[in-house]
């Protein structure tokens, strides 16, 4: 398995403004993964957690690179959220959600494919990269470890 | 090996029926399956569904093996729907006496189709669909059957229908069992499909869809050609099954089976036969039929049961977390959590030698309490169960105490003794000691140590609910 995530890895949170989003964007910033920003419709201009918040990825993009994106839409607006990442040319998706419609997945996966694109989940506790600096000297690794996705217990 | 004679094992394939989307690896081309002609797959699907499976038809079945929950919308529902979206239904309505029946038959001109009004497949030959050539032949042929048993249901409504002038039956259905989705068509429809598909599977003709794409006009033509149609007929089915096809992604289906579409003798293509299972993940987007879901509730293919469709209808009340309750045929209650841990326990039990009564998948969120009381209360209502473990792997960003002030004040209000009805708990995670002093109010209830492995509590109930069963594992 590639490493699909390290300490440089620039993460935008679609949905950042939920409590959920909220609460593990704290846990990963905590653990060193770089969050750039967030969207959610409808707050753009606003900030969460010191960071900016946009309407639209597109919006989003515009002002930060990013690699990746970590989704925290509910189940049924999961599907048009990461369209929307694809559209806007992000090519790393993480869904946290679960119980979404199997026919959003089925329109998920087909997107994902011709794109070119990675999406993990729906229905994951995301990812972790621990290893990278794993034989350098600790400062370093400490200061180097990366994570997108939230939990202790991820993969 | 253990998990191969777990009963739950053929209902819920979780390699392919949990992953649901994962994308080609960045920057490598898009991986796409392979077009299969053959109904390898199928045919695999249908021997391992159970014979007794109280689901609609063929189709229905392949969709069934996943063990996904499916609500099996009855014919005039899922005909409704269809008609609405302007398709050709032939006109007909539910009557729920045998009067109605006579009414609505008079008002089709006479002669007309009864049919029993549950969903399962096979009506026809269970003798629950009846021609009938008169509207006093519609009541009295109604009457006949309210009151009857098909499959697992008991008639409590029947279908008047007009009865369609059909020159031939085709076959059609579409199956969201696996990535990507399948028409499945075939010019021999009717009550003999299952034969056909016995006795030549070469007859059946499937195709896989392109989600991105949807089916596309020219495939339909390509796959009815294949089957042997008519040239001449092959525009007006192909838009047909485009539109089905619309129409079932349009109801978040899972399976949809047209069984017969009838060409009719004026060369017109009608829907006589229609049946629809759609995904309960979806059912908040479609209110039509929320209020009729957990009485059609599936799971695995049987029928929910009463107390599994209370607890449908505790997860209706509140959007939020979703209790998925399944029963089996072991004796000791399972309210557990995670989906490996949940599995990995159920499997450790068979091969202590005795069953879980339940599976469950739980997920967090609103309305936790009211739908924990509809499990626990759902445990405590099934005769013969024995005891409950209450388990799950290790709760991270969820506080033990507060779970567990849910559960023993509930546990307390239904007046259960653990030193009569065994309990083990093994909940770990923040707020552990305050959820084990909360634990000490219910005497009897076994609290596993701090850091017990999950065997352990597995072990415990196995024990105190009597040790290993005769005939289990």
């Amino acid at each position: 398995v590639s490493i699909l995530i390290d300490a440089d890895t620039r993460v935008l949170v679609q949905g950042i403004t939920g409590s959920q989003a909220r609460r593990d964007v704290a846990h990963c910033r905590a653990y060193g993964t770089r969050i750039a920003c967030g969207v959610t419709p409808g707050r753009g201009g606003s900030e969460a957690d010191g960071l900016p918040v946009y309407n639209t990825v597109a919006a989003a993009l515009a002002e930060h690179p990013i690699d990746a994106t970590l989704v925290y839409a509910p189940p049924f607006a999961v599907r048009d959220a990461v369209l929307e990442s694809l559209a806007a040319g992000i090519r790393l998706a993480v869904v946290l959600a679960e119980n979404v419609p199997v026919h959003d997945t089925v329109a998920i996966r087909a997107a994902a494919e011709g794109a070119g694109a990675l999406v993990v989940g729906c229905n994951t506790n995301g990812m972790v990269a621990t290893c990278r600096h794993a034989c350098s000297c600790p400062a370093r690794w400490a200061s180097s470890r990366a994570r997108a996705g939230c939990r202790p217990s991820s993969r | 090996m253990i998990a191969a004679q777990s009963r739950i094992w053929h209902h819920r394939p979780q390699a392919q029926g949990r992953r649901r989307t994962v994308g080609p690896r960045a920057g490598c081309a898009p991986a796409r399956r392979p077009r299969a002609p053959a109904l390898q797959e199928e045919e695999h699907a249908h021997r391992q569904s159970r014979r007794d499976a109280g689901v609609q038809g063929f189709a229905a079945r392949l969709s069934a093996s996943t063990g996904r929950p499916m609500i099996a919308l009855t014919e005039d529902l899922a005909k409704a729907f269809l008609r609405d979206r302007g398709l050709p239904v032939p006109a007909g309505q539910a009557a729920d006496g045998a009067d109605a029946a006579w009414r609505i038959a008079t008002g089709l001109g006479g002669a007309a189709v009864v049919k029993a009004l549950v969903p399962t497949g096979r009506r026809g030959l269970a003798g629950a669909v009846r021609l009938t050539e008169s509207a006093v032949a519609a009541r009295a042929a109604a009457e006949a059957l309210f009151g009857s048993q098909v499959g697992e249901y008991l008639v409590e409504q029947v279908y008047v229908e007009a009865l369609e002038p059909i020159a031939a039956e085709l076959y059609l259905s579409f199956v969201l069992d696996r990535y990507p989705p399948r028409v499945i068509a075939s010019a021999r429809g009717g009550v003999d499909i299952e034969q056909t598909h016995l006795e030549e599977p070469g007859a059946i003709h499937a195709m896989d869809i392109d989600p991105g794409a949807g089916l596309r006009p020219w495939e339909a033509v390509q796959l009815w050609e294949r089957c042997g149609i008519d040239s001449a007929r092959l525009p007006a089915l192909a838009d047909l099954t485009v539109r089905l096809w619309q129409s079932f992604v349009a109801a978040d289906g899972l399976v949809m089976e047209i069984n017969p579409v009838a060409l009719r003798t004026d060369g017109q293509f009608s829907i006589v036969g229609a049946m629809l299972g759609i995904d309960d993940a979806a059912l908040a987007r479609h209110p039509r039929w929320q209020s009729v879901a957990s009485e059609l509730s599936t799971r695995g293919g049987r029928r929910a049961n009463a107390r599994e469709r209370s607890v449908l209808e505790a997860n209706a009340q509140v959007p939020g977390a979703v209790f998925r309750y399944t029963e089996l045929e072991g004796d000791i209650g399972f309210f557990v959590g995670g989906g490996g841990a949940s599995l990995f326990q159920h499997d450790l039990m068979l091969a202590l030698g005795a069953r879980p009564a339940n599976h469950l998948d739980a997920t967090p969120g609103a309305g936790w309490k009211e739908k924990m009381a509809a499990v626990v209360d759902a445990i405590l209502a099934r005769p013969g169960v024995r005891g409950l473990l209450i388990s799950y792997n290790f709760l991270q960003l969820i506080n033990v105490d507060e779970r567990m002030r849910l559960i023993v004040d509930h546990l307390k209000a239904r007046q259960v003794d653990p030193t009569a009805f065994p309990i083990v708990v093994r909940l770990f995670g923040p707020g552990e000691a305050r959820a084990r002093e909360i634990a000490e109010e219910l005497p009897g209830l076994v609290y596993m140590p701090p850091m017990s492995p999950i065997e352990d509590a597995v072990a415990r109930i196995v024990e105190l609910t009597g040790g290993p069963r005769e005939g289990a594992a």
